[in-house]
């Protein structure tokens, strides 16, 4: 579906970043069809944040896709039900990268009345292969075709890629700016919210690996670490976010038994 | 609920596809020697 223009202010629909004190600071949430860049340095919930929020999705009763190219789905789900995420309110299932295989999971899923989250697990499959594995464009192919069989068959409304860094490693892009562009044109021309989550240095002099994807997505949020007095602490930015009222202040973020929250108060002014 | 099937199926199916062509590869070297 085409982007399509509004006739008043307001009129977008978002889908909720849900971190309590955040939504607030941008209309509510994420406008839909954006491209969304989560980026940051190791350890900094990354991909629990994104997870975070395509699982409230699910559990609104829409479909959602996690492309995990690394992190194996029992490593994931694990760390989410170790976060204290319940896999009795949504369905989630488990698929690789097989058509065959895809086409008879997506019948269980549409008969499903739950949200369901459908995961991806191509880092289990790359394993299985074991073998010397040659930088290609192939698994950009192969996800893209997981992407647009499950938008056009099971309605998902927003897709995580765990992560861009990996994609790269995987794909030898001969002219990787142009590709990020028509990577980035693919998501947004399936009408999908979609968090791109990429691999920051720990100093942060960067956002991304070839520092265009944050000038072509249309939403930017930073994650950090910051180190004061031996005492660590997780910050929240969103740096950018298109036709949204945007609070770019720097939250402090916190998860508790409650979910995440974006609290003010996180930065001392004269450190 | 999560469903595990369709991932353990495509796992199992690339080693079935790996070992077979193992063997033919073994096969085809013995053929040649």
């Amino acid at each position: 579906m085409p982007e399509q223009l509004i006739s008043t202010k307001g009129e977008l629909e978002r889908i909720p970043i849900n971190i309590k004190g955040l939504d607030d600071e941008i209309e509510g949430g994420i406008p839909v069809g954006s491209n969304v860049l989560v980026t940051g340095a190791a350890g900094t919930m990354k991909s629990s944040l994104c997870f975070n929020t395509i699982y409230n999705e699910a559990q609104n009763g829409r479909n959602v896709l996690y492309l995990s190219l690394e992190q194996s789905y029992v490593s994931l789900l694990n760390q989410m039900i170790n976060m204290g995420y319940d896999f009795q309110k949504i369905d989630v299932t488990i698929i690789g990268s097989d058509p065959s295989i895809i086409k008879k999971k997506i019948k269980e899923v549409n008969k499903s009345k739950k949200g369901h989250l459908i995961l991806s697990d191509l880092g289990s499959l790359r394993s299985a292969i074991k073998s010397k594995e040659t930088a290609s464009d192939n698994w950009w192919n192969i996800i893209s075709k997981i992407v647009r069989t499950l938008k056009t068959e099971t309605q998902i409304s927003a897709v995580v890629m765990d992560s861009l860094n990996s994609l790269y490693v995987l794909s030898d892009f001969k002219q990787p700016r142009n590709k990020i562009f028509h990577i980035f044109r693919f998501f947004k021309e399936l009408d999908l919210t979609t968090f791109f989550i990429a691999e920051m240095p720990k100093d942060g002099h960067k956002y991304s690996e070839y520092e265009i994807e944050d000038f072509i997505a249309d939403a930017v949020v930073v994650l950090q670490l910051v180190e004061r007095n031996r005492k660590v602490t997780r910050e929240i930015n969103i740096a950018k976010m298109r036709s949204t009222d945007v609070n770019n202040d720097v939250f402090t973020l916190e998860y508790g038994k409650n979910g995440f929250q974006a609290m003010y108060g996180g930065k001392m002014p004269l450190l | 609920m999560i469903d595990e099937d369709g991932i353990k199926e495509e796992i199992h199916q690339i080693k079935k596809t790996l070992k077979e062509l193992e063997h033919k590869v073994d096969k085809l070297e013995k053929d040649v020697s």
